[in-house]
């Protein structure tokens, strides 16, 4: 069941962006519960973090700013996909923040609702996706947001995030294949990243988050770069 | 008679060392005449360095020149120091090579020794004069491939043939006159003369043809500024236009909540609901919904927002920055409309038609980027034909002038393009200043 919740202070918005949700989802075959409320108030007094896509109005009653919602949602819930819905499209520096999923138009909400709960649905799914660590007699699973990235010598993997490094005996070219569609990227033959925490790439290194810089590839340096601005455009 | 051929045959290294030098890096400044000055330091700088320096062995008077030449490089154009280091190893191993080369070359051709080409002086003339042509020709061609590897730019085949078929040409009719000269014992003055010409009528050719290029960049940058010109004005008419609708709006606004109250207050619901549906289609499709407080920025996105709505193409917006951007208008209008005209012809294609817009700012980096629904492009194309086939050259083009990245993709369904350009300081301290306004 996918918890969604809508908070809107135009009662017949917020109505139609829940009845639009339950329709899409039945045609969609998926069980969706909608919650929707009226005023920020009422929406914090509800189970919040339980909530994994929220659509909220940009401008709320009372001068409340959709943006500051979410800032404190994050708070609570870093993982949930927030939609934005407004009369019209404000450029929002602090939207970056909150990292939004979307921005949509509440004149067009009917047309754009439907293609925009599949995408949303469809990167929770993504989301969700732990990767296993299979280990002798131990397995354990790591969510793909934690990892930093995977490096490879003689046939073991080292797995590093920001709080811990795992070993596994896997080979490299095979989490390139299992993980390119999850945001990860091959820079160098024994390096794999997650785009998510490359801050730039420059004179031939990746800048991971961590402050470690990673050798790239000198003769696919380019395709590398392409790579990362195509994912910067796509998910970030 | 020696000093002048020795000041020709540096003038023709320098040439061809710059010519290499332009092919790997991009000029640091834009002025010409900067680079003039650089040729002519240079060829002083070899000029003193070698006829005046007092070591015999040679390679220990190359030092001074090459340290003058890695110097002029760090100055002048853009690059790292190892890749100068490296080009300088490159010019010299091809400067020595070549030599060689055409030294063996007379001595198979003419069948004579070493010795005889140092110590007559038309042989050796002639070797001088033709090893510093083909390097003179080497350089040009590596410059010019470089350059073209630089700029991702695919010269067609016979476009290289063009370049190649003179001198190549004159090589080999050297070659006959040289060997015709040596059997009869004809090396003269005239003959030098001959040489002289050819090699100075193909180094005339490479001029010719480098002009020939610039002519056809400055030919394409006409016609980018004349669309310029044109979305200038048009974007002019726009915001002219959407002053006047503006006012009249406001206007008609007033009007209609008169009507409205009234419908209301008779208790003609129906009515009432009727004509807010009739006002809501009429308007909803002019209404300037988009604001990021650049004016450019807004009268395209807002016009390619209306021209979305009127094809049925479903566009969405995520604007986390869109106020200053490090390009000048006029290119932001060009980069913007564009990838949006680009991404509504593709998406109305399709049966998705769907666009979405994304200008987001973090760490320092402005990214905008376009993802549309699009049909798969026709035949197999590579990379850069995505970026050929699409008319995104421009595009590329701009963003990189600007300091910018380009990419470009076709994937499931989806064409992609995204532009990262960095922040200066300057304006991300405004970005930051605006925030903590909103604040």
């Amino acid at each position: 069941m996918i918890k969604i919740a809508v908070c809107d202070d135009e009662k017949y918005y917020a109505d139609q962006i829940g009845q639009e949700i339950q329709k899409h989802g039945r045609k969609m075959g998926l069980k969706l519960s909608v919650d929707v409320y009226y005023d920020a108030a009422g929406f914090f007094e509800g189970p919040i973090e339980s909530y994994q896509i929220l659509f909220l109005d940009v401008k709320l009653q009372n001068g409340e700013s959709g943006i500051e919602l979410g800032k404190k949602l994050r708070e609570k819930s870093s993982r949930a996909i927030i939609i934005y819905v407004s009369a019209y499209i404000e450029m929002a520096p602090m939207g970056y923040e909150v990292e939004a999923f979307r921005y949509l138009l509440k004149k067009d909400i009917e047309k754009t609702l439907a293609y925009t709960l599949e995408d949303a649905i469809a990167k929770l799914h993504k989301q969700n996706y732990n990767y296993v660590i299979r280990t002798k007699g131990k397995t354990q699973t790591l969510p793909l947001d934690e990892i930093l990235y995977f490096e490879s010598y003689k046939r073991y993997v080292t797995i590093y995030t920001s709080h811990e490094n795992y070993k596994q005996y896997r080979k490299i070219s095979d989490l390139e294949q299992e993980l390119l569609e999850y945001g990860f990227g091959r820079i160098y033959k024994s390096y794999l990243v997650n785009w998510k925490h490359v801050q730039t790439i420059e004179n031939g290194k990746a800048l991971m988050d961590n402050g470690i810089r990673l050798t790239c590839s000198r003769t696919n340096y380019q395709e590398i770069i392409r790579q990362y601005i195509l994912w910067v455009g796509r998910e970030s | 008679m020696t000093v002048w051929i020795s000041f020709m045959v540096i003038g023709i290294e320098i040439l061809a060392f710059y010519l290499l030098a332009e092919g790997f890096f991009e000029r640091r400044y834009q002025k010409k005449w900067l680079y003039s000055a650089v040729l002519l330091i240079s060829f002083l700088g070899s000029s003193l360095f070698r006829n005046f320096l007092d070591f015999e062995n040679t390679l220990l008077k190359t030092v001074p020149v090459v340290l003058l030449f890695i110097c002029l490089l760090v100055f002048f154009y853009k690059g790292s120091i190892w890749k100068k280091l490296f080009l300088a190893l490159v010019y010299y191993v091809i400067l020595y090579a070549v030599s060689y080369g055409v030294i063996l070359g007379i001595m198979l051709v003419g069948k004579v020794t070493v010795e005889d080409i140092l110590s007559t002086v038309g042989l050796w003339m002639l070797g001088v004069i033709l090893s510093d042509a083909m390097v003179l020709l080497v350089c040009y061609i590596l410059g010019k491939a470089m350059k073209n590897h630089r700029m991702q730019i695919r010269q067609p085949f016979y476009y290289w043939l063009q370049i190649l078929v003179i001198p190549v040409g004159t090589v080999l009719n050297l070659r006959l006159v040289v060997y015709y000269a040596i059997q009869t014992n004809a090396v003269s003055g005239w003959l030098l003369a001959d040489v002289i010409l050819l090699v100075v009528s193909n180094i005339l050719f490479l001029l010719l043809e480098n002009r020939l290029e610039r002519a056809r960049e400055l030919s394409a940058q006409n016609k980018e500024l004349e669309q310029q010109l044109k979305y200038e004005e048009s974007r002019q008419k726009i915001i002219l236009d959407n002053y006047r609708r503006q006012r009249s709006l406001t206007h008609d606004f007033n009007s209609h909540l008169y009507v409205i109250e009234g419908l209301v207050k008779q208790k003609k619901y129906q009515e009432a609901e009727k004509y807010l549906n009739n006002l809501a289609q009429t308007t909803a499709l002019d209404l300037e919904v988009i604001h990021t407080g650049n004016a450019v920025a807004d009268t395209i996105l807002n016009r390619y927002c209306q021209k979305a709505g009127k094809m049925g193409v479903l566009i969405d917006f995520d604007l986390g920055y869109g106020r200053h951007f490090p390009c000048p208008e006029e290119e932001l209008a060009v980069i913007l409309s564009n990838i949006l005209q680009n991404a509504l012809t593709a998406a109305k294609e399709t049966t998705k038609k769907q666009i979405h817009v994304r200008m987001t700012q973090r760490t320092g980096k402005l990214m905008f980027s376009v993802r549309n629904t699009s049909k798969q492009p026709s035949g197999k194309q590579e990379k850069t034909d995505l970026v050929h086939g699409y008319g995104l050259e421009n595009v590329k083009r701009l963003a990189e002038k600007n300091g910018g990245q380009f990419a470009a993709s076709y994937q499931d369904g989806w064409f992609q393009t995204t532009i990262i350009f960095e922040l200066n300081r300057l304006e991300q301290d405004r970005c930051n200043m605006e925030q903590q306004g909103r604040n």
